[in-house]
């Protein structure tokens, strides 16, 4: 479809008057999630953008009940409460665990680990902005190489882990990528994630004006640009299966980092590393891939 | 009937008869059999609650936290390193008000590396807002765990039951384990609400500013020094129903003591064997045990020890920089008194040293011989 | 002990917080002119009616078009389709198919248009039956007047029976459309010529009086050997084709344009073996005709040569045998409306039965009233002259001369009638229904008024490219060649109902918010509300633009 019809839902588990900033594409992802999550349900949120969108007391912009647990604990805590839910006999309310990138990749491995090798039975939720952006744009090893951060002002050295290759060694019944300029299809998947047992892992890439150094209504195309160059391939893991959802138009990657400012010093080798880089990847993903789409269909 | 078993052993007994619902636990050393015994129950379709094996202390304390917030019964077990490296989430328990009961199996902090009993790895968390009680011997720990379910699901502080590693963790003792009936009468399956109100949804423990803190962090120490009466009412009602309570502290031979020696923990048996040897040989000693140490029952220690002369306080730890933590907070505790004794610190016992009764009767007797204090002094060998 | 206040609980809603403040900036939705409607000379509403066809409501979307064009049936086949020229899905893999899509709305839907009751009620003639004189005829009806239609000809239809061959618009499905009128009580009156006088005199009897006779009269070449046998000029004789001149071995149509290659394409069926050669001055490649036309033409056989001029025509006994040509070339003005032909070196002679002349028509002038100036007349937009009471409509008035310019001159001159008897200002009024830039005006816009913004045009999105899957254009089949030339059969299918709705379904319906939600999930701040017009909340919008982009059909914006 063309975008044309999207199923209409009343329900909002995100409220408005929060403090995002303005474009923030993680507050996008966190309403399209906790609004096909439904309610009941129970949210965790963790040091970062995320509990800040949560908001400080007394107010509270999250639709269900909600608890601020610590930075590197979103999976064991999330994991907690669904397990004090399973016993008080109310194992069927979703517990939803929000965590950004460090809290995926850096401070919150271990516990991520953990909890996915015990398959608890929760939902954790990626929201990867790829630096520490609440605390003022520190690199994170999901910062992707040669951004600029405040800490890697000369663009970063390091790699981005491939979290998803990291989840799929731990054989957890499902988990997906997804992107915010794809709201329908990001949205079944959480209702699809919902209606399953054990641990599920949903990552999204959420672009930040503030960090990235763009303007603030860029987030949609970079979103877009994100998947149509390859840099986040659209896709499911269903018990270790690598399905594709949807074949990228293989736009050069150029298009995607000339229209960020974090990305402004970038010489023209770095460029062509970096293409060369989400080829391989991609090419790698490929060989990986158990299903891919016939046509294009992302709706 | 009282059964052969180690203070570990007991611990577990403890926690099964509590009818715990969730522990969630990281193997250490002298902590495992705690985790092994509660994992075999659970295998066997014995424990009635559900084991969650995780990957840290760090994780174990978290998972605890979030599941006592739904209003489940949870309990834990460590030692040494692993109760440090779940520091930051005892203040996060403690902060969030939760009635978790952790098993501490005490044991020296590296570095150094070395296993034995020490008590600095739990009196390190003395300012993270948890009750603790420093157990003699396995029945003991059997009977305060039971009793810290009661106290913490009343005061909604977390609880640690502290017990030395290998004194009395790995030693056998006969123990009595009471009925389940009883137990449970005295201890109701399921007396906390789900925390998580579905009716009307709210965002729980997220920031405050400081005015809001501030006003927290005050209610929270009101509510820790009320709960003194608590913790003294429980003991006494489990006196009651079990025939064993244990008070906050315990005077032996105070009424016409000169010389007080103050102990907690296993070396209060040793030292209880010393102070009647001594007594034997016509030195008037007395024995304070401290069992309570957070809250520190500063009022009932300056009562028991009105008139005394001279104090003697054996620390198995160490807090480098200053001294003895026992000593410390005891000092700090008699400070308001009019007269005050003399008060000694005797570091012994670190890293699981033997503090056999022969040390006990050296530090007694250097303590009646002083009159005047002097930095902590160290005993480590007879 | 009282849980709640042990912890922070926090219960108290955000949506306290009017973070709309933040910035002056707030988005708005607000609906414009799509570019091919803008391109479209009758404004036909084509987002609106591609928003029912995709759903499969062809009746509904008839009735959209129906608004703006009386004849999709016709359009739908014969349309050069300027609409599908600026449609913005072109910039990501190909316009949508129009003119397919109407074709199929017009076979498909059902409905019949509504006869106004007008206030006025006026009486007004229109002479002649084209397509501008049936538009001029439908809009009048369906404001409520009673209309009558003079035509000379035996049937209704004018250029459109006469002119077009059944190949490109059968005569069933042109009958079809005439009969929709008649829903509106127009009446109609053929087999009457009128001319000049008798013209003029139907203003004692009409309130108005529209002339939309056409240009029938054929250009002359004004060379040697015009008057042979066997020399037949383009319109003419594709109303009656002749077969006077027996099995010719070699037909040559002089002329490069559509009329052109209808005549070559008659004379390919009429005559199948016979060598048939289109010559223009123009080079190959730059005739005027529609290019489909000439790849059809050159499917069925017909040879194309550019680059030569006739100089005379060679005759034997008082017949056509060969026709002497020059190597010329052509300059072309669109602008400033010239045309020149340049001599060059070099003269053929080509053998040749017959010859049919098909350089353009002019107005028949002899039949008009004098007053009008011959070779150009000065009208209003509407179509009003200087004699009072005889408005005009048509190819008396378009230098375009296409069928769809014809319905548009139609609609403005009744507007203009209509206007002119309530006794108000059409300058002013058909200002305000003006659609973007062009020659049209909206209908519907004018009958009930509209919330959208006719003078902006909706630009494209460049998110759109990425946005969506890429989804080829269906382009219907065609009749095979070798078929072709044997009947007089429809060559291009039309689209099933399917595909219709599919190829609809490509349309982004610029300008028309068709509640895809889009800009309602991508809202960080929940700021847009769903609505008939959707909007968006001052409270919460903090400007930041998301939707704007996110918007594939150029209906949010910000201020």
């Amino acid at each position: 479809m063309d975008g044309r019809t999207l199923k209409q839902r009343e329900y909002e588990g995100l409220r408005p008057g929060h403090y995002a900033c303005p474009g923030c594409g993680m507050a996008i992802a966190m309403r399209l999630v906790l609004k096909a999550l439904g309610s009941p349900a129970v949210v965790v949120s963790i040091p970062g953008c995320n509990a800040i969108i949560g908001n400080t007391y007394p107010y509270s912009a999250f639709n269900v009940p909600a608890f601020h647990s610590a930075f590197e604990i979103a999976a064991p805590t999330a994991a907690g409460i669904a397990r004090g839910l399973e016993i008080r006999g109310q194992g069927d309310i979703p517990v939803v665990a929000f965590a950004g990138d460090g809290g995926t990749f850096d401070i919150g491995l271990q516990s991520l680990s953990g909890a996915a090798d015990r398959n608890e039975n929760i939902l954790y939720v990626c929201l990867d902005n790829e630096a520490y952006m609440n605390t003022g744009i520190q690199s994170s090893s999901a910062t992707p190489p040669f951004a600029w951060t405040m800490t890697t002002p000369s663009g970063r050295t390091g790699r981005k882990k491939r979290i998803m290759e990291i989840i799929l060694a731990h054989r957890i019944p499902y988990a997906a990528t997804a992107s915010i300029a794809f709201p329908e299809d990001l949205m079944r998947k959480v209702i699809r994630a919902r209606n399953i047992k054990g641990m599920r892992f949903i990552y999204i890439l959420t672009p930040c004006p503030t960090g990235w150094r763009t303007p603030e209504d860029a987030t949609l195309r970079l979103s877009l640009l994100a998947v149509h160059c390859k840099v986040l391939p659209i896709l499911e893991i269903v018990e270790g299966r690598i399905r594709l959802n949807m074949m990228p138009k293989n736009i050069p990657v150029s298009e995607y980092l000339k229209a960020q400012g974090r990305y402004r010093h970038l010489k023209e080798e770095e460029m062509e590393a970096i293409q060369r880089e989400v080829d391989e990847d991609w090419n790698r993903l490929l060989k990986l891939t158990e299903e891919s789409p016939k046509g294009q269909s992302l709706s | 009937m009282k059964e052969l078993m180690t203070g570990n052993e007991a611990i577990a007994h403890g926690v099964r008869l509590s009818r715990v619902q969730l522990v969630a636990a990281y193997p250490i050393t002298p902590q495992t059999p705690i985790y092994e015994k509660l994992s075999q129950w659970e295998s066997e379709g014995k424990l009635g609650g559900v084991m969650v094996r995780v990957e840290s202390e760090h994780t174990a304390m978290a998972t605890c936290i979030a599941a006592s917030l739904t209003g489940v019964r949870v309990f834990t077990a460590s030692s040494s390193q692993g109760i440090a490296l779940m520091h930051e989430m005892l203040h996060f328990a403690s902060g969030n008000r939760v009635p978790i009961v952790m098993g501490c199996v005490n044991r020296a902090l590296a570095v150094p590396w070395a296993f034995g009993s020490d008590q600095t790895d739990t009196l390190a968390q003395r300012d993270t807002g948890w009750i603790q009680f420093y157990c003699e011997d396995n029945q003991e720990a059997l009977d305060t765990v039971i009793q810290a379910f009661r106290v913490s699901e009343t005061v909604c502080f977390p609880s640690m039951v502290i017990i030395d590693g290998f004194y009395t963790s790995h030693f056998m003792e006969p123990v009595e384990i009471p009925p389940q009936e009883a137990v449970d009468e005295f201890l109701p399956p399921l007396p906390m609400p789900n925390r998580f109100d579905f009716s009307v949804p709210a965002f729980l423990s997220n920031v405050v500013g400081p005015l809001d803190y501030f006003r927290f962090r005050q209610r929270s120490f009101s509510d820790m020094a009320h709960s003194m009466e608590v913790i003294k009412r429980v003991d006494e009602e489990f006196g009651r129903t079990f025939g064993r309570s244990y008070g906050v502290l315990e005077g032996v031979h105070l009424e016409d003591a000169e010389a007080v020696l103050i102990t907690s923990g296993a070396i209060t048996g040793t030292a209880r064997v010393a102070v009647e040897e001594l007594r034997g040989e016509g030195f008037r000693m007395g024995l304070l045990k401290i069992r309570l140490f957070r809250p520190f029952p500063a009022k009932e220690v300056c009562r028991l020890l009105e008139g005394k002369r001279k104090v003697g306080v054996i620390d198995r730890n160490i807090s480098i920089g200053q001294g003895g933590i026992f000593c410390q907070e005891l000092k700090a505790a008699l400070y308001p008194m009019a007269t005050r004794p003399l008060v000694q610190n005797y570091i012994a016992g670190l890293g699981g040293l033997d503090v056999p009764v022969e040390l006990i009767k050296e530090v007694a007797r250097d303590l009646m011989g002083r009159d005047r204090e002097e930095g902590p002094i160290w005993m480590a060998e007879p | 002990m009282e849980l709640e206040a042990l912890i922070p609980v926090s219960r108290i809603s955000t949506e306290g917080f009017r973070t709309g403040q933040w910035s002056p900036r707030k988005a708005y939705h607000s609906e414009k002119v799509s570019p091919c409607r803008e391109a479209c000379p009758a404004g036909s509403d084509i987002p609106e009616f591609m928003c029912f066809a995709a759903e499969g409501r062809f009746d509904e979307a008839l009735k959209e078009i129906l608004h703006e064009n009386p004849l999709p049936g016709v359009c739908g086949r014969v349309c050069p389709h300027p609409c599908q020229d600026h449609c913005n899905r072109s910039n990501l893999e190909g316009a949508v198919q129009i003119r397919e899509v109407e074709r199929a709305v017009a076979e498909y839907g059902r409905g019949l248009p509504q006869r106004g009751e007008g206030k006025v009620g006026g009486r007004i003639a229109v002479v002649g039956s084209g397509p501008a004189g049936l538009s001029a005829a439908y809009f009048l009806g369906r404001l409520g007047h009673r209309v009558t239609v003079f035509e000379r000809q035996k049937e209704l239809g004018g250029v459109l029976r006469y002119g077009i061959p059944e190949y490109r618009l059968p005569k069933g499905v042109l009958q079809k459309e005439i009969e929709r009128l008649k829903a509106l009580e127009i009446d109609f009156v053929t087999s009457t010529p009128l001319h000049r006088e008798t013209i003029l005199s139907l203003r004692q009897d009409f309130d108005a009086v529209i002339l939309a006779t056409g240009a029938w009269s054929p250009r002359r070449l004004g060379i040697r050997g015009e008057e042979l046998q066997g020399v037949f000029y383009g319109l003419p004789w594709l109303s009656s084709p002749s077969t006077a001149t027996t099995d010719p071995r070699r037909i040559v149509v002089i002329g490069g344009g559509d009329v052109a290659v209808d005549v070559a394409r008659v004379s390919r069926r009429l005559y199948p073996e016979a060598r048939i050669v289109m010559v223009a001055p123009e080079r190959e490649g730059e005739f005027p005709a529609i290019p489909e036309g000439l790849l059809e033409a050159a499917e069925e056989g017909i040879e194309i040569e550019g680059g030569w001029r006739p100089l005379e025509f060679l005759g034997e006994g008082g017949r056509l045998k060969g026709i002497r040509f020059r190597r010329c070339e052509v300059h072309r003005d669109p602008d400033a409306g010239t045309y020149r032909i340049t001599d060059l070196e070099g003269e053929r002679i080509e053998e040749a039965q017959m010859v049919i002349v098909s350089i353009g028509q002019v107005p028949e002038w002899e039949v008009l009233p004098q007053g009008l100036k011959q070779g150009h007349i000065e009208t209003t937009p509407w179509g009003e002259t200087a004699i009072k009471g005889l408005f005009l409509a048509g190819d008396l008035v378009n230098r375009k001369a296409a069928v769809v310019e014809a319905i548009s001159s139609g609609k403005r001159t009744a507007l203009g009638v209509h206007l002119r008897l309530l006794g108000d200002d059409p300058q002013k009024v058909l200002s305000e229904v003006k659609i973007g830039g062009g020659r049209a005006v909206s209908f519907k816009a004018f009958l009930k008024g509209t919330s959208k913004r006719l003078d902006r045009i909706a630009e494209f999105s460049e998110v759109s490219r990425y946005l969506f899957p890429e989804c080829p254009p269906i382009r219907p089949g065609k009749l095979d060649p070798g078929e072709r030339k044997f009947s007089f059969r429809e060559v291009k299918f039309g689209l099933g109902k399917e595909e219709a709705s599919h190829e609809a379904g490509r349309c982004f319906n610029c300008g028309k918010c068709t509640g895809c939600d889009l800009c309602f999930f991508l809202c960080p701040d929940l700021a847009i509300l769903k609505g008939d017009p959707y909007s968006v909340n001052p409270d919460y919008c903090k400007g930041c633009g998301i939707c704007v982009e996110a918007c594939p059909r150029d209906v949010v914006e910000m201020r």
